[in-house]
């Protein structure tokens, strides 16, 4: 009976603790590409699929280097530490608390203050090592945690004792404390690995452009949870159980040896030595493998930053990244960025090093006005021409100086139309206004966007006032509004909650929104603008002025330009393409899709001219910025 | 074996890694934005002081739950075989190796409207984005930090001290409350702090599956959003100082000074 009863909760504790994992495993059987969490049919290309993936590769290689060579140096540092505190005898409570400030720290101040730290006092470029040496850093006081039981349990006359029959030191040390620890040790290992693993905020802050697979996913999640990030669950999980199972096989087998002969221990550390060796030699082929890959760098390399799942790259038919490698000569380091207000605060704080990025606009006046862009040669980008006029000289780049529109778009509401009341549907045919986002009728099934721009951009709009206001009690006013409504903010979600049914109504990017609409033929989705106006926006190529391979950059934003690879980022992000020459080659539905192209046969320029309540965003004032995020966090605190 | 010089390389790291970017936050938490020395940032504590208490009381909430669901786990681990002992523990570890941020999405698959909950239940469940699902996700995410140190002191408990305490008549609860807890106390303490201290400062989960922030989503918005290095430090050392308060006095409930751990 009491068997039972604990066999039971077990049972129920394993259910808790797997039910995410096994949920994630069956989802990367769904045949899907963004809305994963929405079975469409089995399928093992998701599996398939991994290797071809080249920038995950690159990030699981990184990580899985940086667990291992981190945890070793934890473990050596760590040990060292642990020996030497445990002879402290004053002020050792002390001496143990600050060694584990890394670990009681926040996770985001240690990544905050060791990026400053390397950055500003040691002037070192972020990357791989201070990624490992940050690793470092917490992981060495779970070693420290794991040894200092075992040394203060072992005798302490055993080294003298060997001392006395003529042992030198070192040997003693190896001989007789190091075995007796050593189960510490390892487990201070295996942590140090895991945590090395899972480890994204610190990696994230120390990286630069260096990506572990944690940051890589992270950056990836604009579009909701993508398939390959399932599959890679699924393998990550099962190699990491067999590991643990061969282990444990070993431990088993190690542990009867044990107790079958207690007085033979001469063998088995021969042994020993053996498996020492071996596990050495392992480790140095991993890491003859994989440091090259981590540490390369040349002089024909460019850095591409954009933002996740914006570029037809990775497992795509029509990799634009390798095609243009493969045309020009110029190897490319693709990273991916967060938002325009993460590059930038990775640019500012001269963390993040590229050669090509992709703000939008505001950010990228923003960049302009305080000189962090290089001006363009345009003869290196012939292909500058076949621009719509709409998009040549905007507010942002009057001269045409800085900038090379990549897409462009607006921002509406997608409803479904099975989860509205009769009277709302009749009212969303033409919606005056945003209104429909504040009804009562749909709780926990309205969106938000979950960024302070495009949140107040929306409240700005329902009062009537501008998107770019400066007028401070207008954007308190705004920040009232949006506390009005218990709002589910998120952006990636809306991939996969507008096809599972679990949002009726929300305001999105329109290029996602048609995306979503394709992708679910069966569900009645539609979009709308109201008419009280919305935000058009448009991202742009730029060059960072501190990048030192202009050309090599301006060649790769030429490439982009050309209608092959226009057209695959076209037809992968969904966005609407600025560019003459790809709109030209685009299928029919799709260049006459009113939600992408709203203006329909329309010339642009006349049409955006018309459409006065459309507004591109424009650069902030930094103290209404700052305002901004203060009523930005004081609405997300109280979203409760 | 009594000497200190392995603590000379160890002492310069920690100075080097721990102390200086420690110094830096403390800089930058009292320097206005013109750069000069100011207790101005002093009005982000003001203006937060409900965020960090929802942030300790969530964090408080799901430390308790993690203790109450760790501890009979640890009870029934302890009476294995050790090689059943060796088992859970890896079991217990594995879903560490799920990519953080998915291990958060894929809760929020869970509990979301129309989620795989409510289709298994019919309905539509009342955690949906609240405050039980921000605690619920904590201590998801934490609940080995718990269960590992309770194991590993309890499974030092050694068999001949249960057996006397059996002999002497204590069984059952007795036996639990007089023998086993007192002797697990090392590890319910170090327990606490491994799952209190990145509960408090727990980033993500409260926005995915609570849709409001914790300040650990507070502090990454100040640099995130506005590139507020003053902001962020002067919630970051607050939000240290407490943590650190928080330990060094339920230290003083063991008397041993060592955390016991895996």
């Amino acid at each position: 009976m009491k068997k039972t009863a604990s066999y039971l909760y077990l049972g129920l504790i394993f259910l808790f603790l797997y039910a995410p994992i096994l949920l994630m495993i069956a989802l990367s059987f769904n045949d899907a590409r963004h809305g994963i969490s929405v079975w469409q049919g089995f399928t093992l290309e998701n599996y398939a699929s991994l290797l071809k993936n080249e920038e995950l590769m690159d990030a699981l290689i990184n990580s899985l280097v940086i667990a291992l060579l981190s945890a070793v140096g934890a473990c050596l540092l760590g040990t060292l530490g642990a020996l030497g505190l445990n002879n402290v005898k004053k002020g050792r409570g002390v001496l143990m608390n600050f060694s584990n400030l890394p670990i009681i720290n926040p996770e985001i101040v240690t990544g905050v203050s060791l990026m400053l730290l390397f950055i500003a006092v040691f002037g070192m470029k972020l990357g791989f090592f201070t990624v490992l040496l940050s690793h470092v850093v917490f992981n060495t006081p779970y070693v420290i945690l794991n040894v200092m039981p075992r040394l203060r349990r072992m005798d302490k006359n055993l080294f003298e004792a060997a001392l006395d029959l003529g042992c030198p030191p070192a040997k003693a040390f190896f001989k007789v404390v190091l075995p007796e620890i050593f189960p510490g040790v390892f487990a201070g290992f295996l942590i140090s690995l895991t945590y090395s693993f899972d480890d994204f905020i610190i990696s994230y802050f120390t990286g630069g452009n260096f990506q572990t697979l944690s940051v890589f996913v992270n950056n990836s999640m604009k579009k909701g949870i993508q398939p390959w990030m399932a599959s890679m669950t699924g393998v990550i999980f099962v190699a990491v159980l067999m590991i643990l199972l061969i282990m444990n096989i070993h431990d088993a087998r190690a542990e009867a040896i044990e107790k079958n002969k207690i007085s033979a221990p001469t063998p088995k550390k021969g042994m020993g030595y053996v498996k020492a060796a071996a596990a050495v030699l392992c480790i140095a082929l991993i890491l003859g493998i994989c440091l090259p890959r981590v540490l390369r760098s040349d002089d024909n390399t460019i850095v591409v930053c954009n933002w996740g799942e914006y570029m037809s790259t990775g497992d795509c038919d029509f990799d634009v990244i390798a095609e243009f490698e493969k045309a020009t000569g110029i190897n490319v380091e693709y990273v991916t960025a967060e938002s325009n207000e993460a590059l930038y605060a990775k640019m500012k704080s001269g963390s993040g090093k590229y050669d090509v990025i992709f703000p939008s606009e505001y950010m990228a006046e923003r960049m302009i006005d305080e000189g962090m862009l290089a001006k363009l040669d345009y003869d290196n980008i012939p292909n500058y021409e076949s621009i719509m006029d709409a998009f040549k000289g905007m507010e942002h780049d009057p001269k045409e100086e800085y900038t090379v529109p990549y897409f462009w778009g607006t921002v509406g509401i997608l409803y479904n139309a099975d989860m509205l009341t009769e009277k709302d549907l009749a009212m969303m045919e033409n919606p005056k206004d945003w209104s429909i986002l504040w009804s009562k009728n749909y709780p926990n099934q309205i969106m938000m966007f979950d960024n302070p721009r495009d949140a107040f951009g929306i409240a700005l709009k329902q009062l009537g006032y501008s998107q770019n206001t400066t007028d401070e009690t207008e954007i308190r006013e705004a920040a009232a509004l949006l506390k009005e409504q218990k709002f589910y903010y998120g952006m990636d979600q809306f991939f996969e909650m507008i096809p599972s049914g679990s949002l009726a109504i929300a305001p999105y990017y329109a290029g996602d929104c048609m995306y979503v609409m394709e992708d679910n033929p069966d569900m009645d989705l539609r979009f709308v603008i109201p008419e009280c106006g919305t935000n058009i926006f448009s991202d742009a190529m730029c060059v960072p002025a501190t990048s030192r391979k202009q050309a090599q950059a301006e060649a790769f934003i030429n490439f982009m330009l050309t209608a092959e690879a226009g057209k695959a980022n076209t037809e992968y992000v969904y966005y609407s393409t600025p560019n003459q020459a790809v709109f030209d080659v685009l299928e029919p539905e799709m260049q006459e899709n009113k939600v992408a192209y709203p203006q329909g046969t329309e010339d642009l320029k006349a049409f955006r001219e018309r459409m006065t309540s459309w507004e591109a965003f424009q650069y902030l004032p930094v103290k209404i910025n700052d305002l901004m995020t203060d009523l930005w966090n004081e609405i997300k605190t109280n979203n409760k | 074996m009594k000497s200190k010089k392995p603590l000379v390389p160890y002492l310069f790291w920690m100075a080097a890694f721990v102390i200086i970017p420690l110094g830096m936050v403390i800089y930058y938490a009292f320097t206005g934005k013109d750069g000069r020395f100011s207790f101005s940032n002093f009005r982000y504590i003001a203006e937060n002081s409900q965020v960090y208490l929802d942030s300790f009381l969530i964090a408080l909430i799901s430390t308790a739950i993690c203790l109450l669901i760790a501890y009979p786990l640890a009870l029934v681990m302890m009476r294995m075989s050790p090689r059943g002992q060796r088992m859970m523990n890896i079991l217990v570890m594995l879903p560490m190796w799920m990519n953080f941020i998915l291990r958060i999405c894929s809760l929020e698959v869970i509990f979301r409207s129309g989620g795989v909950l409510d289709q298994i239940l019919g309905f539509s469940n009342p955690v949906n984005h609240t405050m039980a699902a921000v605690v619920i996700g904590i201590v998801y995410n934490y609940l080995p930090f718990m269960v590992l140190p309770l194991y590993t002191v309890m499974s030092k408990i050694s068999k001949s001290v249960l057996e006397a305490g059996r002999d002497l008549g204590c069984n059952g609860w007795r036996l639990l409350w007089k023998v086993i807890f007192p002797l697990s106390i090392p590890g319910v303490i170090s327990g606490i702090t491994m799952v209190f201290v990145p509960a408090a400062s727990a980033f993500v989960i409260g926005n995915r599956l609570g849709g409001f922030y914790l300040i650990g989503d507070t502090i990454d918005s100040y640099y995130t959003k506005s590139f507020d290095l003053n902001a962020a430090s002067m919630l970051s050392f607050v939000l240290m100082v407490v943590i650190v308060i928080s330990i060094v006095v339920m230290n003083h409930f063991d008397k041993d000074d060592d955390i016991v751990l895996v």
